[in-house]
């Protein structure tokens, strides 16, 4: 028997997911299931399609079975807020049930004493919330929901302390760059876990206003020098993938829509028409990230900062409209965390 | 020995699946993720919460070419350890939910 510890040691994990990936078993799948939020973020990259109808519970349920035929292990439920759908526990009971290990994303807002208790007899691996500020000021000025930093609080405590693992999250951002040494120390009191993430991404039309949020160069170099400096050069080789998505990663959207990952908007195929095994199989958009290694990017491979870069298909497409070329965003904070931490 | 007489049941706590023929076991409260060999893998099989822990133990004495003292012994201290990291309960009764 061997071991991979995941929760303090990313490595192992990794690696676990690098096999995964090697032989083409997506353990980790990201299931949106609706994009109805109770909060208003500013930077917020889900777009509502008012013309698409969101997938019922048995459609949710069917795919989660063809999931767990596919060996998928990792279940983040997503959304929106999950717990904006009334069906959420029937839904989440039912991947318990297949033997996925889950991951619940929520703002947590909606969490009373009795859905705490549900989530704790549904032993999900990880509750993963958003936290952006511990100040009104700054938290509820980013969801624009006052409020709701008292409500995120006090389901964090709950959740806490009913044993249920907490990750708390948060999007590192000009309008809340102030207080993430407060969330990472208030995460430590809380014994919660504490990730962040300056990487903000355009909507996924490609809109790109949220953008406008994420910090500057200054604080970018203070942030991977002082915040957060977990980072090990890379050493790419040429014929090294960009990145597990569409190999041991995947996502689908509200509707039934397969993508390679939250980052990257090609469709891939569509599962109220096609079973998910012969997306999986057969897509061309799936085909194109996987073969996209190192040496297919087109100024990358000569770049003096690639060691510190995590190259992103999804945010060059964006950017470029074609997932070969550097996004500026990547190449900005490749150079930050050399400066910080070369 | 009277545990040989229990059935080994998975607990409701864990994540796994059979990935390449190997099974990897996810405990949530800890997240570590555990991968099993071939014969681990072949005994996590065969724990369907329906066959005592003796059957079990017959199936991998039956299937592989050791000794059937050594297969026995194996099996034990697997299950045993599984026991111990609380992925399987031994319950006098079958698993009502198989």
């Amino acid at each position: 028997m061997t071991e991979h510890k995941t929760n303090n040691s990313h490595n192992s994990y990794d690696e676990f997911e690098r096999q995964a990936c090697a032989k083409s078993i997506p353990v980790y799948a990201q299931l949106e299931l609706g994009y109805n939020c109770n909060l208003n973020c500013v930077h917020c990259y889900t777009v509502h399609n008012f013309k698409q109808k969101e997938l019922s519970t048995n459609a949710v349920k069917k795919i989660i079975d063809q999931l767990a035929e596919l060996g998928t292990l990792y279940l983040a439920l997503t959304g929106g807020e999950i717990f904006t759908r009334d069906d959420f526990f029937d839904i989440a009971n039912h991947a318990r049930q297949k033997g996925f290990a889950l991951r619940l994303y929520t703002n947590a807002t909606l969490i009373t004493p009795e859905i705490a208790k549900k989530i704790y007899d549904l032993k999900p691996l990880v509750v993963e919330i958003s936290l952006y500020g511990v100040t009104p000021a700054i938290h509820d000025a980013i969801t624009r929901v006052p409020g709701s930093l008292f409500q995120t609080v006090a389901a964090i405590r709950q959740l806490t302390n009913l044993g249920i693992n907490v990750l708390i999250k948060t999007m590192v951002m000009n309008k809340n760059f102030t207080e993430i040494i407060q969330i990472k120390k208030f995460a430590d009191e809380m014994g919660a876990e504490f990730r962040s993430d300056p990487v903000i991404m355009p909507k996924i039309d490609g809109a790109k206003h949220p953008t406008k949020y994420r910090i500057n160069n200054e604080n970018l170099y203070t942030y991977f020098k002082n915040i957060n400096g977990r980072w090990k050069a890379n050493k790419l080789n040429p014929d090294s993938p960009v990145c597990n998505a569409g190999k041991g990663v995947l996502l689908i959207n509200p509707y039934g829509e397969v993508f390679p990952c939250v980052r990257i908007p090609i469709k891939a195929g569509d599962l109220r028409r096609q079973s998910l095994s012969t997306i999986w199989r057969e897509s061309s958009a799936l085909q194109q990230i996987r073969e996209l290694t190192l040496s297919k990017l087109k100024t990358c491979t000569g770049c003096p900062d690639i060691d510190y870069c995590n190259p992103c298909p999804g945010l060059a497409l964006v950017e470029h409209g074609d997932i070969r070329l550097p996004a500026s965003e990547c190449c900005r904070q490749a150079k930050a965390r050399k400066v910080a931490l070369g | 020995m009277e545990m040989l007489n229990k059935y080994p049941i998975k607990s409701n706590d864990i994540a796994s699946r059979i990935l390449d023929g190997e099974a990897v076991v996810v405990l949530p409260m800890d997240s570590i993720v555990y991968t099993f060999d071939p014969v681990g893998t072949r005994i996590w099989d065969l724990i369907t919460g329906n066959e005592k822990f003796f059957a079990i133990i017959k199936t991998i004495q039956n299937e592989y070419d050791v000794p059937a003292a050594t297969a026995e012994q194996d099996t034990v201290e697997f299950i045993n350890e599984l026991v111990a990291k609380k992925m399987l309960i031994l319950s006098e009764l079958p698993d009502d939910r198989a």
